[in-house]
């Protein structure tokens, strides 16, 4: 009878908990494991913050490409739960993935419409914190600007670039298959075959930039974040073009997992987490990890990039339903255009 | 067949010297045997005539030809010779009869002229109906006659032995010797043979090189270095002997600790060591003998007598004798002896002659 | 009369033996049913965690509604009616969502507990916090802690004081409680102090924080639970065992299949050796073998498993889809060719370079001997960036020397390294030392008469090589030759870097390339690896048939002197080609490794004084992290290539030494796991070892040393394999009449005499394991990084520079330790 009694009331107490109102910072307790794809750098940053924010709070970061969380996160899902309480990687349309194999949990955000200039999961299931953006990327101490295509599709297009051109692997980086999604619905899976005919270097984006300082390359399609990083920090030359025919923007996500499925099952720290994110603080702190705000509003931009809403309205969009029903067929028509002679 | 000469050949590995001015020449035919105690070289001395170690100074000649030299080197596949080695080295991938065609297969003798003579050396040792097998099939001494039979097949002018028969039992031991040196008649080779067994040298050679710690002790025919051992070392290595110090003066030889004397009229003086093979001493009625002892130890061996007599002082001989001459002698006894013959060397400076050095 | 006793007591000694093996099956016996009963009592318990779940949820949903519409007017006037409208609820609540089964149970167990209450208005408080505290203001963490810290007796004052307060609002609190309900009022009030009320109570046995409070949730979701509901349903206390049995279940079945499997084989082991009595070297044995089982086949077994069921039912669907679509036949074809071309090619080197370093004059032969086994201590990846650096058709350096040396046109070409081609020749050059290795050990331990038998039988030393020497060093050829063939072809870094920017694809990165999609792609990926362990089965086969059907016994017994041979007037050209050769697959790359950690900008050379930097060096040095790391990887290391050639030594042992049928099984295991791509392995682990089958060690450093394990331990088995295949068995049989025991034999005879081999293989399991990163980057957790996914991270996310300096520094680390331990054993141990 008092086991009954003692269980019941343990139940009901950790409900009481968790749920109410957002806690007083002290009160955020336990431990939180958090995957993500951010730099280590800025992940080093945010600990740090973190710490100061929440003093109570013990937060583990595991960083990872986001191929390889993923690939690691379809291991655990195998087993019913998941290694991490959070998950700061990738892009809506795996997050839409995740929500409808019902590993995510709801929460809200205030004023979520007001605050966030990217979509949103209305359900609150998932929120973009950062944004990454896709460009093209250039070498000026070995071409001019007269010399590199002005747009996505002469990038594919220009025979000139034969051979001379690199990008990311859809197949494994989110980013690039958003970009792809993006470049399909414009025009069309000719635009596959264009890059295959231009002899386009499937490679990560670390290896391109080499190439560009070498000359292997004329032009890579890369995250600006990745050039901005070599322009701050090593004074590079390396810079951007911003595509006429459109940036790409991809917001990025942050997700808590369900309770149940959780590691550690701490939503108020994960929550604690998450507001922070999106908060000044953490906003802040995505800018200087070269990445773009989601607030609305916001006229800071990492380091030398150009104003955010600006890029906005030159977004090419990313159809994310598409891009995560269709992914199949995306694929599979990309590695048979572009990678197959 | 031909001679071997080995001119003032030295060998150091390093710092260590392993053969120190061998000098010798063996005749077309011979049957020489190398023969000392473990680490004394001769396994080098031969590797070297072989051409697998080069002198470090020094010469050796086939005949007239250099062969190793300071400015001359032939490798082995050149010099004509056939070698057999203590591990029999019978390749394991090839048959009886491959193995033993090997040499003639190299030179591109044609097919029925290698039958012929590879039938014919297997005769000779007595392995004709084991030619398909493999050697994992065949027992230790029938390996090394399959060694034997290769190294012979190609009638090469000079025969290397490296211990052959160290891993066969006794009596194939006995028999094989017997083979070797048959086979060695018929062919006519000359023969250098390696073992550290002194009975196989006395049986087999022509010639003995009695080898310790790299220097050459004697070169001698077996019965010059058993009746005339240049030095104690060859006495006590070749056949049993018992060794007593003492003076020579005045035409006899006092034994130190005994007092005994054996008569003497040779060159040497002063001190000197004397000695006794067991079976020079024999028993003789009282007072009869040059010495006197008790006798220490006594076994009845079936063929002879085997005892040890005290002659005082430390000093013991060893007597092998008949057992009906020796009838009579038991542990304890006083016996006269009588020495037909007896060597005497040189003592030298620090060295212990009972030492047998590795 | 004595062979009578003997006699007899021989048969009690088999009888005794028989006796054991009855008695332990009978315990397997014992233990699966003990934990089929455990998860059978859960399931029956009705404690259904899916339904506890939903139940909180739905309370806390419930309450909202409850809250509103029926819980506000009870508060003030606890009107009769209302009150049994709540009691009614809860009941409905209690019954509907606690149990999946014996609903009639719980209900008489929920109506027992309901009536049993003596204070009636106790009772109430109990029932509305059921119902209603859930979405009431929360009890802060000081408040809690400030509890904890009272006494029994403050606290049971503390709550006859709130429940006082509850009642009548005017009543006086205690100052803790007092300070709480500051402000509010009404409900909110009074809901605030029943919270304070309850953890009260909860206090008296230990103070809630959130970590016990997750704690509590977790334990709602393991085992712990198990044992309450368990305890629900029965009367007496639970007792250690049934604890025991309740929350490992899966543990107790596991230990149990276990015995079972391992009585099995012992009894067969027995048999075919007909002595009826315990040796060690069973044990040992047996214990390697479970330890393979569990570890190594498991999760491999289990991923097959998958990719033959994905949905539930039997299907070949998702090979035939994976295996007719063209861009898979491929990305077969090619890596078919590009590991048989290594491997011909390989061996081809290997071989010649082999003999030349051991076993004659060339000047160098040590200097060299070290040098050529550099190439396989840095990652392949980075060797596929120098190479890319130099042999790239645009501005690669070898391109623009050779294109201005010959005047020929402007760019491309004239070397395209992103062809198959330029693959196989980066493959080559990683790849070959595997081979190099694996037969000049063999090679020192040859007997050397052998091949002087043949000089003086007139074969000049090239005849000898190629009639004795090398049918001789078959067994290890084939082994380095397998060796090179399976990893070339389970490669993953570079057909990534330099394969598929030229459209070369091949099995391993058409795997990477099915993993990111979820499920399905998990079962597309899996369904292509098992391609690559059929390679290794089937390679493995045709090495042991070739190498069975001759016998190779090169080792007998005799001191070996390894013969030298003079090259004579070839000595000069042989060390010059030997060099050239050197210098082009081993220091060029190596050049450019080192030169591109100095760089600043990559297109800039380093004759530009501007373009040098020790930055990248510094950061390595001044990063915390590395010291941790590399901390790591030495022990991860060290302790995989340890535990792998002890396993490698008893199945080497297994397989040569005993006649047991099945003994070829473990090595089959073994190689299996070799040739799998390292990110499926890594995957089949994370499903198979985070509990689901009874074993949890997931983000633990025993899962990496695992993982290294299955993927590398095929190198050590191999060296000592063929090692041991050298050696006649004579010599171990010569020790035992001496009176050693097995143990005392393995370790003075047998391993003395393979322990250039042994060397050798602890070196090859402990180099890749040094500076693996795809397994790492899966499994590593915060306590368990390692200095591969160091310069992953770096390679990827910081620059190629810094990438560079990391792998150098890598390499000096590792020549380092070669050296040491070389020096330390005088020469014995080492590469």
């Amino acid at each position: 009878m008092k086991k009954l009694l003692a269980l019941v009331l343990c139940l009901v107490m950790s409900l009481s908990v968790v749920s109410g109102a957002f806690a007083v910072n002290e009160d955020v307790e336990g431990k939180v494991v958090i995957y993500t794809s951010i730099y280590q750098f800025v992940i080093d940053m945010m600990m740090e913050e973190l710490k100061a924010e929440f003093p109570n709070l013990e937060v583990e970061m595991f960083y990872g490409g986001t191929g390889s969380l993923q690939t690691k996160l379809t291991g655990e899902m195998e087993t019913g739960t998941l290694g991490c309480d959070m998950m700061l990687v990738a892009e809506p349309a795996y997050s839409m993935e995740l929500k409808e194999g019902g590993w995510l949990h709801q929460y809200e955000v205030e004023d979520a419409e007001n605050i966030l200039r990217f979509p949103y999961d209305e359900e609150g299931y998932w929120y973009p914190v950062r944004v990454c953006n896709m460009v093209l990327a250039y070498n000026p101490k070995l071409y001019t600007p007269e010399q590199l295509p002005k747009t996505f599709k002469e990038f594919a297009e220009d025979p000139s670039l034969k051979g001379l051109i690199s990008m990311g692997n859809p197949l494994t980086s989110g980013t690039t298959m958003a970009a792809v999604a993006a470049l399909t619905d414009k025009y069309g899976y000719e635009y596959f075959d264009a890059l295959g005919a231009n002899d386009v270097m499937i490679e990560s984006g670390s290896v391109a930039l080499g190439k560009l300082e070498t000359g292997e390359c004329k032009a890579v399609m890369i995250l600006e974040e990745s050039v901005l990083k070599e322009r701050k920090e090593k004074g590079s030359e390396l810079a951007c073009i911003y595509p006429e025919d459109g940036v790409i923007l991809i917001p990025s996500t942050a997700m808590i997992v369900a309770e149940e499925k959780s590691a550690n099952m701490n939503i108020e720290g994960c929550e604690a987490v998450a507001n922070w994110l999106l908060s000044e603080a953490g906003q802040k702190l995505i800018l200087e990890g070269y990445m773009h705000s989601v607030f609305a509003g916001m006229k800071d931009v990492p380091y030398d990039s150009v104003d955010t809403d600006g890029l906005i309205e030159k977004d090419m969009g990313v159809d994310w339903v598409r891009c995560y029903t269709q992914r199949e067929e995306i694929r599979t028509e990309f590695q048979e255009r572009v990678t197959v002679e | 067949m031909s001679s071997v000469t080995i001119e003032n050949v030295t060998k150091a590995f390093g710092s260590t010297v392993v053969l120190e001015k061998f000098d010798a020449v063996f005749e077309n035919g011979e049957f020489i045997t190398l023969l000392g105690p473990s680490g004394c070289g001769k396994t080098t001395m031969l590797r070297i005539v072989a051409g697998f170690e080069k002198p470090t100074a020094g010469t050796v000649r086939f005949d007239d030809r250099v062969v190793s030299s300071e400015k001359v080197f032939l490798p082995p596949e050149k010099r004509d010779i056939g070698m057999v080695f203590q591990s029999y080295a019978v390749w394991p991938h090839m048959t009886v009869y491959e193995n033993v065609a090997y040499p003639l297969t190299i030179k591109k003798v044609d097919k029925a002229a290698i039958k012929q003579k590879v039938d014919r050396v297997l005769a000779a040792v007595h392995l004709s109906q084991y030619a398909d097998r493999i050697p994992s099939q065949l027992s230790g001494g029938q390996q090394q006659r399959v060694a034997l039979a290769r190294a012979l097949v190609a009638e090469p002018a000079l025969l290397l032995l490296d211990e052959p028969l160290s891993n066969l039992d006794a009596k194939l031991r006995e028999s094989m010797r017997f083979e070797i040196k048959e086979i060695q008649k018929e062919y006519g080779i000359t023969v250098m043979y390696v073992t550290h067994d002194q009975t196989e040298a006395m049986a087999m050679s022509d010639r003995i090189v009695v080898i310790n710690r790299g220097v050459i002790q004697q070169i001698g025919s077996p019965r010059e270095i058993y009746t005339q051992p240049a030095n104690p070392f060859v006495a006590d290595f070749v056949g049993k002997i018992e060794f007593v110090e003492g003076i020579a003066k005045d035409g006899v030889i006092e034994l130190n600790g005994c007092g005994q004397k054996l008569p003497y009229d040779g060159e040497l003086k002063g001190e000197v060591i004397v000695g006794i093979r067991p079976e020079q001493i024999t028993y003789a009625a009282e007072g009869e003998g040059e010495l006197s002892g008790v006798v220490k130890t006594h076994f009845y061996l079936g063929d002879v007598d085997d005892c040890r007599i005290d002659l005082g002082g430390g000093a013991e001989v060893r007597v092998i004798a008949d057992p009906f001459e020796s009838r009579g002698v038991s542990a304890g006894k006083q016996v006269s002896l009588k020495v037909r013959n007896f060597h005497v060397f040189a003592k030298q400076e620090g060295e212990d002659f009972r030492k047998i050095l590795t | 009369m004595q062979v009578q006793t003997e006699i007899k007591t021989r048969n009690a000694a088999e009888i005794r033996c028989k006796l054991g093996l009855v008695l332990f099956l009978l315990l397997s016996f014992a233990l699966i049913a003990a934990g089929l009963w455990g998860i059978d009592q859960y399931n029956e318990s009705g404690f259904d965690q899916e339904a506890a779940y939903g139940y909180i949820h739905k309370l806390s949903g419930e309450v909202d509604s409850l809250y509103e519409n029926g819980i506000l007017p009870v508060m003030n006037g606890m009107d009769a009616g209302m009150k049994t409208a709540i009691e009614q609820r809860s009941r409905e609540l209690l019954q509907d969502a606690w149990t999946s089964a014996a609903k009639e149970d719980r209900a008489a167990a929920v109506d027992t507990y309901l009536s049993a209450a003596s204070d009636p208005a106790r009772e109430q408080m109990e029932l509305l916090s059921l119902t209603y505290s859930v979405a009431g203001p929360k009890v802060s963490s000081k408040e809690k802690k400030a509890m904890a810290a009272m006494t029994d007796a403050e606290r049971a004052d503390f709550r006859a004081q709130v429940l006082a307060g509850v009642a009548d609002e005017t009543a006086a609190l205690p100052e803790l409680a007092a300070s709480a309900v500051e402000g509010e009022e009404g409900l909110d009030r009074a809901g605030k102090l029943m919270q304070l009320f309850l953890t009260s109570v909860n206090a008296d046995s230990e103070p809630l924080t959130t970590d016990n409070v997750n704690g509590i949730k977790k334990a709602a979701r393991s085992a712990d639970a198990r044992i309450a509901a368990y305890g629900m349903t029965a009367d007496g206390s639970v007792s250690w065992v049934s604890q025991l049995v309740l929350s490992r279940s899966k543990t107790v079945i596991l230990a149990g299949v276990v015995l079972l499997f391992d009585i099995i084989l012992l009894f067969f082991l027995l048999k075919a050796d007909n002595s009826w009595h315990m040796n060690i070297k069973w044990i040992v044995i047996l214990a390697i073998v479970d330890f393979l089982v569990m570890f190594q086949v498991m999760p491999l077994v289990y991923l097959v498993i998958r990719a033959f069921f994905p949905e539930g039912s039997f299907t070949f669907e998702v090979f035939k889809r994976l295996y007719t679509y063209p861009m898979n036949l491929g990305a077969l074809s090619n890596t078919l060719i590009a590991a048989a071309a290594t491997m011909v090619l390989g061996t081809l080197l290997a071989f010649p370079l082999a003999w030349l370093v051991g076993r004659t004059n060339l000047y160098g032969k040590k200097f060299f001997r070290s040098l050529f086994v550099l190439t396989y201590m840095v990652p392949p990846y980075l060797g596929a960036m120098a190479w890319l650096r130099l042999l790239n058709p645009n501005v690669g350096t070898i391109n623009v020397i050779l294109r201005t040396l010959f005047g020929l046109s402007d760019a491309p070409g004239p070397l395209n390294i992103y062809s198959l081609g330029g693959m196989i020749w980066v493959l080559t050059t990683f790849y070959y030392p595997y081979a190099f290795i694996t037969i000049s050990r063999a090679m020192e331990k040859m007997d050397p008469s052998l091949e002087e038998a043949s000089r003086v039988s007139g074969a000049s030393p090239i005849t000898t090589v190629f009639k004795i020497t090398l049918p001789m060093m078959t067994p290890s050829l084939i082994a380095g030759a397998l060796l090179v063939f399976v990893c070339a072809a389970s490669c993953y870094g570079i057909p990534s870097i330099i394969g598929a920017p030229g459209k070369v694809h091949t099995v391993t990165t058409r795997i990477i390339e099915y993993n990111g999609i979820g499920a399905q792609g998990l079962s597309d990926a899996t369904g292509l690896s098992v391609f690559l362990m059929l390679i290794a089965i089937v390679v493995l086969y045709i090495s042991d048939f070739v190498i069975a059907k001759k016998q190779y016994i090169t080792v007998s017994g005799k001191s070996t002197r390894p013969n030298i041979v003079d090259l004579g007037k070839w000595r000069v050209l042989l060390t010059a080609l030997v060099g050239l050769f050197a210098t082009i697959v081993i220091l060029i790359p190596f050049a450019t490794i080192l030169t591109t950690s100095f760089k600043v900008d990559l297109g800039r050379s380093l004759l530009d004084p501007t373009n040098i930097t020790l930055g990248h060096w510094q950061t390595i040095f001044t990063r915390s992290e590395t010291l941790e790391c590399l901390k790591n990887s030495l022990i991860f290391g060290a302790v995989t290539a340890t535990v792998g050639i002890v396993i490698a030594c008893t199945m080497s042992y297994l397989l040569q030494r005993t006649r047991i049928r099945g003994r070829k099984i473990p090595d089959f295991l073994i190689t299996l796991g070799s040739g799998t791509p390292s990110v499926v392995i890594a995957l089949g682990l994370i499903m198979t070892m985070k509990g689901d089958f009874g074993v949890n060690i997931y983000n633990t450093a025993y899962i990496m040393i695992i993982a290294y394990l299955i993927k590398y331990l095929m190198m050590g088995m191999r060296t000592v394999v063929s090692a041991m295949s050298q050696i006649h068995v004579s010599l171990e049989e010569c020790s035992q009449i001496s009176g050693a025991s097995w143990t005392k034999t393995m370790f003075k005879i047998t391993g003395p005499l393979i322990f250039p081999s042994i060397a050798a293989g602890w070196f090859l399991i402990f180099i890749p394991s040094f500076y693996e990163l795809s397994m790492t980057a899966l499994l590593y957790s915060n306590s368990t990084k390692t200095i591969g996914f160091q310069l992953y991270e770096y390679w990827t996310f910081t620059s190629q520079q810094q990438a560079s300096a990391m792998a150098f520094g890598i390499l000096i680390i590792v020549v380092a330790i070669n050296f040491l331990l070389n020096k330390l054993t005088k020469g014995e141990f080492s590469i």
